[in-house]
């Protein structure tokens, strides 16, 4: 029997929602100084003020309406983190909506979602005329959505508690660094700013040799970290890496993303002393193994057509392309059309497989994860094993994920559903996609894309798309980074509201 | 725990990120290798 959410329950969700959105808030800060104070656009800047105001008072409210002590339990915090993603969404497209780049409300809304969730699709109009305030914004996004928009809660604007243990789980979140999730929160802050620093240096010293002008050079450097390391792929120039027409820029990009789809447990342990956990680790070997699989699938449809005659072209737009869709971040080196028109089949097949599997767990990056894929593999392994040995042996099978731990079938379970429902987010854009009279595979290219939070794009993402795909690719994306749990859970509480007793 | 020896131990850290990267990227180059001379 579904049990009818009770006032206390709405109130307790309402409260968290709103601290949430209060924190959102504060956020657009940022801009607004930084438009003041370093580029001299106080038009611009405006907006983030009135933004921030609108959501600082949307917030307060509802904290105040719904203040309570109750601890969130695990339903009820899955509940606030869908909302609250939600609710970035809109409220953070009220500045872009006001640069005059946008068409609509609903463009402003797919590429704050775009953002948040580190896709990196966009609807951008004129991006190369949008001021230094709003780029910065739309930077600003990933790099918030990466880390997670509870995180930025439980840091700084939440007490310490179960419950927020049960916020960070929502975000897709399962492991904890240290004890303690504020803690862990922060540590995950700590690692965050300090490649912050060291990207916008190593990339501004970078845009300097190709003749950026200092000033442009850093800020470059530091939206380029962002959405590269935070594996979104979005760009201050339309072009996107294009732009740079540099292949040392283009490495620098590779090296970051790679660490931006690292698990930060990853890197808790590496930064702690642990090197050798970087060799042994499940994730880390399963990455290797799947980029040498879909280098030799995307690089042998590739040479079919002759795509790359040069071995450094073949590397700076083939492989490239390859990193930023296994890593999720979906930067380009190429324009959307090339990949239609000149990949081919096969190629462009390798490209939507890196983009389904995606990073490492507990990371930034999207897509179905590469402990998962780890854990099906071992899982196959073991099956094997079972059926070549004799019926009475007692097969285990370990892997290596911080700590040595032998698979159960109650671990196999989840990952199996989990990477179910992903294969359905993709099938799902695919269909409405190919509903709307695109062909097959290009449908499924965007849409791996949308859901696997990727961001590459074969030129189906435009201001021109029909609204319902428009609308589908952001369900894709939100889903995608809450990876489903979360939005299930959303879906369930309207259930109870409606047919609960 | 000394804040140098915490720092130099990071440092550490982010250098054998950079070398797992530097061997996904000679994955990158051995295989344009391959495709472009074999």
């Amino acid at each position: 029997m579904i049990l009818k959410p009770q006032i206390s329950d709405v109130r307790n969700i309402g409260y968290y929602l709103g601290r949430i959105i209060l924190g959102i808030g504060l956020t657009m800060f940022l801009p607004f100084i930084a438009g003041v104070v370093l580029f001299r656009e106080p038009n611009p800047a405006l907006d983030f003020l009135l933004s921030a105001n609108i959501a600082i008072f949307i917030g307060i409210a509802l904290s105040w309406l719904c203040k309570t002590d109750k601890e969130l339990n695990t339903g009820q915090a899955m509940v606030v983190i869908a909302f609250s993603w939600l609710a970035a969404m809109a409220l953070s497209a009220i500045p872009l909506l006001l640069s005059g780049h946008y068409k609509s409300f609903l463009d402003a809304c797919f590429e704050t979602m775009s953002g948040f969730t580190t896709t990196g699709l966009t609807l951008v109009q004129d991006l190369d005329h949008l001021s230094r305030s709003h780029n910065l914004w739309r930077h600003l996004g990933p790099f918030l959505g990466g880390q997670g928009i509870a995180i930025i809660a439980i840091s700084f604007l939440v007490k310490g508690s179960s419950g927020t243990f049960n916020l960070y789980l929502g975000e897709g979140r399962d492991e904890k660094l240290v004890p303690n999730v504020i803690n862990t929160a922060r540590f995950i802050w700590a690692i965050s700013i300090v490649y912050l620093i060291l990207g916008t240096v190593v990339l501004g010293l970078a845009g300097i040799s190709i003749g950026l002008k200092p000033s442009s050079a850093f800020f470059h450097g530091a939206c380029i970290f962002m959405a590269g390391f935070d594996t979104a792929g979005f760009s201050p120039q339309s072009p996107n890496i294009l732009y740079y027409h540099s292949l040392a820029y283009e490495i620098i990009i590779i090296f970051f993303m790679v660490i931006g789809s690292f698990n930060f447990n990853l890197h808790y342990q590496i930064w702690r002393g642990n090197f050798k956990e970087i060799w042994k680790n499940i994730e880390m070997r399963t990455f290797l193994f799947v980029i040498m699989i879909i280098a030799l699938i995307t690089m042998a449809g590739l040479r079919q057509f002759n795509v790359y005659p040069g071995g450094i072209i073949l590397l700076r737009k083939g492989f490239f392309q390859i990193i930023s869709g296994q890593t999720t971040t979906g930067y380009m080196t190429i324009y959307a059309q090339q990949f239609l028109k000149e990949w081919g089949d096969l190629a462009l097949t390798g490209i939507i497989l890196s983009m389904a599997l995606g990073g490492c767990a507990c990371s930034t990056a999207g897509g179905i994860k590469m402990l998962r894929v780890g854990i099906i593999y071992q899982a196959f392994r073991q099956d094997i094993k079972r059926i070549l040995l004799s019926p009475s042996a007692i097969v285990a099978q370990k892997f290596h994920h911080i700590k040595t731990m032998f698979i159960e079938d109650k671990q196999v379970r989840a990952v199996l559903i989990i990477t179910s429902a992903y294969f359905f987010l993709y099938g799902l854009g695919t269909l409405v996609g190919v509903w709307l009279g695109y062909p097959f595979l290009e449908a499924l290219f965007e849409s791996t894309s949308a859901a696997g939070n990727v961001g590459l794009s074969c030129g189906i993402t435009d201001a021109g798309m029909p609204a319902v795909l428009k609308v589908t690719y952001i369900i894709e994306m939100w889903a995608g980074r809450l990876e489903l749990m979360s939005v299930f859970a959303l879906f369930g509480f309207f259930a109870a509201i409606l047919k609960g007793k | 725990m000394k804040k140098i020896t915490i720092l130099y131990i990071a440092a550490l850290g982010i250098f054998w990120e950079a070398v797992y990267v530097a061997v996904i990227i000679g994955i990158g180059l051995l295989f344009v290798l391959a495709f472009r001379y074999i």
